[in-house]
């Protein structure tokens, strides 16, 4: 019985040593058993088994060093073999390997806050006034805040850019005002000083700031003292008490500064201004279904105690990790799968090429066979070669994918809360470890079994056939690599369609030749309307006597650069529209000389002047699309309309109709477009024109220094900011696409590189193994023409095979990727024509060489040879 | 064996210097040999069988003692066991390394340190 178990423990030894010894080993175990006595005889146990173990790790080192030398040697005989082996592997796992770094940061990497799968967006989903997912109005989130029982805590917060003066040059910084509960609802402690306290929150307490890393280190040099050190922002005093982990980013990775939220007045009672984004934490054993379940308990009671506006409104709740952007989810999952094409590309051609190298080493492994060496240790020996290729491969590959790093930073989303640029650390590493084992076992393990298999059928038969097996196995992969390929192609084709599509489209503005600067007035320095004009008129005075400025304007949101807050409208002749479809418009506030500078034309009626005063009719510009939606078929112009918001309550009078422009981004849908003049308008600073344009000839330097001098004399301390082209801006619409496509076309040309070496690689093999065959049938009166398509005929129809599969693949692919094709059906007929032509090019060229080398073969030579 | 080639495998590790005295007055099986190291060390060191096989597998190899065929066990007759014997190779190995072990009690007794009167 013990020795049965013994016997059981021996299979982990190698098993040449087990044959050997085994026996010999188990005896002398049965031996000391018979002289040792009751308890002696289970101590025995604790001896034998450690000693056996440790010989294991032993004698399977001693094996792997004897295989490591031998790969070594033969490496050192086909060094292009194994070079090959190991670019094709170090581009497998390096595309795989940058492309998981990327992946695992954005979306498997849990966000560094505490416990983070217990984090929850809140939304308030108004459909009545068309909004299905939207922020949140102060005084809705104080009552879900205390009317609930699913949440341990909530918090709110929303953007803040303040000018930072008394440090240096003034500056814009990015910020967030928020309840001091966020910092609890986060869990994430400062480095140093306090997090915010409720006592903050108060509308008379100190006014108080905390910092985050970057900008502690970067603006504030790292200063020890910093904790009530004092920052001017917006002209009010704050005291610094507390800066944030450098791996904090909240709610994403530009802030540079907290702020308690200080709710004015007007704002506390007003349900309809939506503007807060909410943050909760469940509560220990609530489940996201059921905090659902309580938060529209909530607003329905919500909705009936304050019917208007919350009439029909809910509450709809989502996990933190949602709020990863779609498209940037869809793009990164095409990528890692087309990397993964590639790995995969590239195992089936070294399988293919490990097969041909059968014929070389056939008789170095048979004499190994007949040496003794068993199958599984031939097996073995060759895939430890293999992984040692795949493991030297791949570490190459995560070197380039290191390198790689600052460009793989451009797949990262801006707007979401983790840091800007990834980073190898031990999870990549280990993937790039595991990937390389899981690579070499991939190509090596059938390649290995036949070797092995060969060798032993050669030592017990004395000769080997070529089967016909193999060369199923062999036309499956290289039909396969081709499929692949062809995916490839096409979801890069359809993608390219897709930029060039959005790179068409006619942004409805002018962009070359006009410069942006920001330059937003803080409320404490203008907070009265007389002030800011003011300061637009002096600014805009001077800057158009400028040399090389051809015209200025004022706008509250340039277009690209705010994307949020549509109002809904109402023509004055329907002033209570219901249903579903009621019209929402883009709200902008701007100066005389914008829509000039912008060339946005005037289609009807005019454009602002001196007739539009402070004290006269509140008039407003409009885009044809808003005519449409208002007035279909009718003269707007003197027509009037009202925003059915409570701070506009006034109605408007259209005076001149231009064209719609994409002002929230070129892919986006397009709303239709308000203009009104900034001297007309009563309150609404938070509209209030700060993005200066201005068409420019010449060095834009030049013209950049004399306007900041300009804006100085005027203000000397107000900030300037954003200070760019508006082509850069344009550009940014597209950089993400001409990111995502740059790897991805580097990608697919790898694998149809790949793939072309494939095909002529099984081709060239198969002219080698049917040489006599060929020079029989010459011999017998074919001709070259006939061996030449016999050869191209073989390789063809592999590649015909391939490209079907792969042409149904690639409409699969293109059909599930269809949100990231703007404008291009995954059915698109240039983009599958080009794709076949280049593989029918392809694959002739790949056979060209093969099917030459067939007919120079000499009849007289390949008949004889054996 | 020349001189040089011999030093090379010295300090021999105790389990071969064991193994090589087990064998060095006659052929014995595995077990034979644990039971002669056993002896020779007053039952302290108990050679297991992973030890002793991998060790005699490693002997084989460098060519310090060679099998003799197998023969049957005196103790166990039924039972057929490989003999191992000292080659020339082998007992040259283990005479350097008890010269080596000699010189080293030289030195200790000329320190004081051995128990037993020169």
């Amino acid at each position: 019985m013990a020795v049965r178990i013994y016997r059981l423990f021996l299979h982990l030894l190698p098993k040449s040593f087990r044959h050997e010894y085994g026996d010999e080993m188990t005896a002398a175990l049965a031996d000391r058993r018979r002289e040792a006595r009751g308890g002696a005889r289970l101590l025995l146990w604790l001896e034998v088994l450690p000693d056996l173990l440790f010989t294991a790790v032993r004698e399977h080192g001693s094996v792997l060093r004897q295989d490591l030398l031998c790969a070594w040697r033969t490496f050192r005989r086909a060094p292009g073999y194994a070079g090959i082996a190991i670019v094709t592997i170090t581009l497998g796992v390096g595309a795989n390997t940058a492309i998981f770094t990327v992946v695992d940061h954005s979306l498997l990497r849990p966000i560094p806050y505490a416990d983070p799968g217990r984090l929850v967006t809140l939304w308030e989903q108004q459909p009545l006034r068309g909004y299905g997912q939207v922020e949140a109005s102060p005084p809705n989130f104080q009552d879900w805040r205390e009317m609930n029982d699913v949440f341990s805590e909530m918090a709110a917060y929303s953007v803040s850019a303040r000018n930072l003066t008394g440090s240096g040059p003034p500056t814009r910084l990015e910020g967030t005002q928020t309840t001091s509960s966020l910092f609890a609802v986060l869990g994430v402690e400062p480095v140093r000083g306090r997090w915010l306290v409720p006592e903050d929150d108060g509308s008379e307490s100190p006014e108080v700031v905390m910092l985050s890393h970057g900008f502690w280190r970067g603006h504030l040099g790292g200063d020890e003292s910093v904790i009530g050190r004092i920052l001017v922002l917006d002209g009010i005093a704050h005291e610094v008490v507390g800066v944030m982990p450098a791996s904090f980013h909240f709610p994403h990775a530009q802030v540079d500064f907290w702020v308690p939220f200080r709710l004015h007045p007007d704002d506390r009672d007003d349900r309809s201004n939506n503007f807060l984004r909410v943050i909760a934490r469940l509560r220990d054993g609530t489940s996201p279904e059921e905090a659902q379940a309580g938060m529209e308990i909530v607003a329905s009671r919500l909705a009936k105690a304050y019917p208007d506006p919350n009439e029909g409104s809910s509450v709809v709740i989502r996990p933190l990790r949602d709020q990863f952007p779609q498209q940037t989810r869809l793009a990164l999952i095409v990528l890692a799968l087309a990397a993964l094409g590639v790995l995969l590309i590239g195992c089936a051609n070294l399988a293919n090429l490990l097969l041909a190298r059968a014929t070389e080493r056939r008789k170095e492994l048979a004499v190994r066979a007949a040496l003794g060496a068993g199958s599984e240790r031939l097996v073995r020996q060759i895939l430890t070669e293999n992984l040692l290729l795949a493991v030297v491969g791949g570490a190459l590959g995560v070197l380039t994918a290191v390198a790689l790093l600052p460009v793989l930073a451009h797949l990262i989303p801006t707007d979401f809360p983790i840091a800007g640029s990834p980073r190898i650390d031990a999870r990549v590493l280990g993937f790039g470890f595991l990937l390389s084992l899981v690579t070499g076992l991939l190509f090596g393990v059938y390649p290995a079994w036949r070797l092995s298999r060969e060798a032993t059928g050669l030592r017990e038969h004395g000769r080997v056939g070529v089967s016909a097996q193999r060369g199923r196995v062999r036309n499956a992969l290289v039909v396969t690599e081709v499929a692949l390929s062809v995916i490839l192609l096409i979801g890069t084709g359809l993608l390219i369609r897709a930029l060039w599509q959005v790179s068409q489209i006619d942004p409805g503005f002018r962009t070359e030749g006009v410069l942006r600067m920001n330059t937003s007035l803080p409320l404490s320095r203008y907070g009265a309307r007389a002030d800011r004009e003011r300061f637009y008129n002096e600014v805009l005075s001077r800057a158009r006597e400028l040399p090389g400025v051809e015209s200025a304007g004022y706008t509250g949101f340039l277009p690209f650069v705010m994307r949020g807050i549509v109002w809904p409208v109402a023509a004055e002749e329907n002033p209570q529209p219901t249903g579903s479809k009621i019209p929402l418009a883009v709200f902008r506030v701007i100066t005389e000389g914008y829509l000039e500078t912008m060339e946005i034309p005037i289609l009807e009626g005019r454009d602002f002047d001196s007739r539009d005063s402070q004290a006269s009719t509140t008039m407003a510009v409009v885009s044809a699309s808003f005519v449409k939606r208002l007035w279909p078929d009718q003269d707007p112009i003197g027509r009037r309309f009202s925003f059915l918001q409570p701070w506009t309550p006034d109605p408007w009078t259209v005076v001149g109709v231009v064209p719609d422009i994409r002002a929230r981004g070129l892919e986006r849908r397009v709303f239709p477009q308000v203009y009104v003049l900034h001297r007309q308008v009563t309150g609404l600073a938070y509209h209030a024109p700060r993005d200066l344009a201005l068409r420019i000839s010449g060095d834009s330097s030049a013209v950049i220094s004399a306007l900041r001098r300009v804006i100085w004399d005027v203000d000397p301390e107000q900030a300037i900011s954003n200070v760019q082209m508006m082509e850069e801006l344009l550009a940014a619409e597209t950089a993400g696409r001409r990111n995502q496509l740059r790897l991805l076309g580097v990608f697919a040309a790898l694998a149809f590189l790949m793939a072309s070496l494939g095909i002529h690689g099984v081709l060239s093999y198969l002219v080698s193994l049917r040489t006599q065959e060929i020079g029989v049938r010459m011999a017998l009166g074919a001709g070259t023409i006939a061996i030449i398509r016999m050869i191209l005929g073989k390789g063809m129809a592999l590649t015909l095979l391939g490209l079907v599969i792969g042409l149904a693949g690639g409409l699969g692919l293109g059909y599930s990727m269809r949100t990231l094709l703007f404008g291009v059906q995954p059915f698109d007929a240039q983009v599958l024509t080009a794709t076949v032509i280049l593989c029918l090019m392809a694959a002739t060229t790949a056979c060209y060489l093969p099917a030459w080398r067939a007919a120079r073969v000499d009849p007289m030579t390949a008949v004889r040879a054996d | 064996m020349t001189k040089p080639e011999v030093e090379s495998y010295s300090p021999l590790s105790l389990a071969v210097f064991h193994i090589l005295l087990a064998l060095a007055d006659k052929d014995r099986h595995g077990y034979g040999i644990i039971q002669d190291v056993a002896g020779q060390t007053d039952g302290r060191i108990r050679l297991s069988p992973g030890t002793l096989y991998s060790n005699l597998k490693r002997m084989l190899e460098e060519g310090f003692i060679e099998e003799t065929g197998s023969r049957p066990d005196p103790a166990n007759d039924d039972q057929r066991r490989r003999y191992y014997r000292l080659t020339r190779e082998g007992r040259a190995i283990a005479r350097a390394e008890v010269s080596r072990l000699e010189q080293l009690m030289r030195r200790a007794r000329s320190l004081g340190l051995s128990t037993k009167r020169s």
